[in-house]
């Protein structure tokens, strides 16, 4: 491009690619509130990993698309989120109340499900077989559990209906979990948070490096946890995915959140590379 | 161009044949020295045998030797699978060993069925904290384990030293650096009778049991194994690290104490600062050789401990150094690591590619 034929929605439209592959979900109306994050702050290693008086809200029924470019604070958010990161300053309220001691396990008992960005460094245990991993964030339940003992039938049952339901295949349930490809690995994952049914969903990178088949069963689950009343923070670096599933878009850059003005290509594009548009 | 790649599949035999075939192969290695010192490898390893498994007395000397390495073997297998490099099973055992001492030489003047099981209990204690300290620095400031433990075997021998030339030397000792024996009532009651093998070594082959289930079967060893095979992970889906840590910790020097008890309160009635001929680093190989399984730690103590006696023995017979001994566990256990790689990865042949300039 010559430098005279330039403009930033140009520049803005070939940072952000053209459009491939369609995905879309059907709009429907979204509900009240159930997560709010007030004035979070979290000073990190990095301005990588930190947020800046961060206001999110998340309703009921909605897809809550977060663009940006990576390395803006989505991955602070995301562990925020999942409880591994505690604010400096602010509040997580969850319908009204506020999330005391944040933490992983309180973050799964209050009803989050959570797919990592690194889902073999973060998202399985690689060493542990598959049906394993699908009770890692049950191993109080007493259904999985008898005085400190894990019921290994149960256990299998369930991977073999959850393998099923989900799609997940693999040389065997009983076998290492690091033996799935990332699709199945993947599906492990969505088995193991979506068969919860959680009222909040965080989605972090969820399709990347997926073959097509297996990011659209991702994001027909996604739509499908929206649907039943779910709210879902789906934090992507693929723009398109983002306009094709989310219902209300906020661009993340230099750790803090921007609504973004409109949903067109060029604005979000510029709001990602800085410019107040 | 060689390059290295992790294989698809582990087979489950292999875990078991690698450790055999590394015990055959070290034997097989051990020859070559024989030969050179002129012996008749045949006859050697005939002696070795016997010397291991040819009387009663044998037998019951090896089990003896094998003891404390199950112990030892344990606590190294428990902490390796949570990646807690606990290096300190030496020390460990003789804070057991003081402390086992320490409550059983008269202190308390009880009857048996207390005063075992008290030794046993306070001993394992004592163990425990020595492992409890270096994990809490480890938490707390990111300490490295490998090196505080390690360092604090030296520290834990020259205390003991301290301990037997003042408060623990025994009075009726006439000067020597030992302590006052413990009470025949503490003793680990023999199993045979006029042989060494005692019951320490029940206890220790219950032990080995019941870890196995523990790790395989409770909630407990599903998070130990999470933690070891993937910590991020493992925290992610909402596991206390480092509760699970303190628990390895508290039961990896518990173990390593036991050790001391039993060697303490089941061979030698009263401590010395040569109590160990290096049981605590002993251990990490039987670990090792075990594949990390506690049921493995059985076996592999059993070699270890026959390959021990049976050079010591053959020695006697043959006029031949029992260093033989050192090199075929050595051997061993480079034909375990070496083995456990190529299970684990492959070596393939890849083209160099070109680089276009």
């Amino acid at each position: 491009m010559k430098t005279s034929d330039a403009s930033e929605k140009k520049i803005a439209r070939l940072m952000v690619g053209s459009e491939t592959q369609k995905v879309s979900a059907k709009r429907i109306k979204p509900g009240g509130p159930i997560l709010s994050l007030n004035e979070i702050s979290v000073a990190g290693q990095s301005k990588r990993d930190s947020l800046h008086d961060v206001n999110l809200i998340l309703n009921s029924n909605e897809i809550l698309g977060i663009a940006g470019i990576s390395g803006n604070g989505q991955n602070v958010l995301a562990d925020l989120i999942s409880g591994l990161v505690a604010p400096d300053r602010g509040s997580i309220v969850l319908k009204g109340v506020a999330i005391e001691n944040i933490s992983p396990f309180n973050m799964i008992k209050s009803g989050f499900g959570r797919i990592p960005e690194d889902r073999h460094r973060q998202g399985i245990v690689g060493g542990l077989s598959v049906s394993e991993n699908m009770i890692i964030e049950r191993l109080d339940d007493p259904q999985i559990q008898n005085f400190g003992f894990l019921r290994s039938s149960v256990i299998n049952k369930n991977a073999k209906t959850l393998s099923e339901k989900y799609d997940v295949r693999g040389p065997g349930i009983d076998q290492a979990s690091r033996l799935l490809s990332g699709g199945n690995i993947q599906k492990l994952i969505l088995a193991r948070v979506f068969e919860k049914q959680p009222e909040i969903i965080l989605a972090n990178q969820p399709t990347r490096g997926l073959d097509m088949g297996a990011a659209s069963e991702v994001q027909k689950h996604l739509i499908e946890a929206r649907d039943r009343g779910g709210g879902v923070i789906l934090i992507s670096e693929d723009l398109d995915e983002i306009l094709g599933l989310a219902d209300r878009i906020v661009v993340m850059r230099d750790g803090k959140l921007h609504d973004a003005i409109s949903n067109s290509r060029e604005d979000i594009g510029l709001m990602m590379a800085g410019d107040s548009a | 161009m060689i390059r290295i790649e992790p294989r698809e599949k582990i087979s489950n035999s292999s875990t078991v044949l690698i450790p055999i075939i590394a015990a055959v192969v070290s034997l097989l290695f051990a020859a070559i020295p024989l030969l050179a010192a002129g012996a008749n490898p045949f006859v050697a390893y005939v002696e070795m045998a016997k010397g291991v498994f040819g009387s009663v007395f044998a037998i019951s000397e090896m089990l003896t030797r094998a003891t404390p390495l199950i112990y030892t073997g344990l606590a190294a297998a428990i902490a390796f699978r949570a990646k807690l490099w606990n290096i300190g099973a030496e020390g460990q055992l003789y804070l057991g060993a003081i402390a086992a001492v320490t409550v059983g030489s008269g202190f308390f003047d009880l009857p048996a069925v207390l005063l075992l099981p008290l030794i046993i209990i306070i001993g394992g204690c004592a163990g425990a904290v020595g492992m409890a300290a270096p994990t809490y620095l480890k938490v707390r400031f990111g300490a490295d384990e490998v090196v505080t433990t390690l360092l604090l075997n030296f520290i834990i021998i020259i205390f003991l030293q301290m301990l037997l030339e003042g408060p623990l030397q025994d009075p009726m000792g006439l000067g020597w650096p030992q302590s006052a024996p413990i009470l025949d009532q503490g003793m680990f009651p023999p199993l045979i009778d006029r042989m060494r093998v005692h019951s320490g070594l029940i206890l220790a082959v219950l032990l080995a049991v019941i870890a196995h289930f523990m790790i395989k079967y409770s909630v407990w060893g599903f998070k130990l194994r999470a933690v070891g095979e993937n910590s991020a992970a493992a925290k992610h889906a909402g596991i206390n690290i480092n509760r699970s840590l303190f628990g390895v910790a508290l039961l990896s020097g518990g173990l390593a104490g036991l050790a001391g008890v039993s060697e303490v309160a089941g061979l030698k009635g009263y401590l010395t600062a040569d109590l160990s001929p290096g049981f605590g680093y002993a251990g990490i190989v039987v670990a090792m050789l075990a594949g990390l399984s506690p049921l493995g730690v059985l076996i592999a103590s059993v070699f270890i401990a026959s390959v021990f006696v049976g050079a010591d023995s053959m020695s006697r017979a043959m006029g031949i150094s029992s260093f033989l001994a050192d090199l075929v566990v050595s051997v061993s256990l480079l034909c375990v690591l070496v083995g456990g790689f190529i299970s684990k990865f492959k070596i393939v042949r890849a083209g160099t590619g070109k680089r276009v300039k």
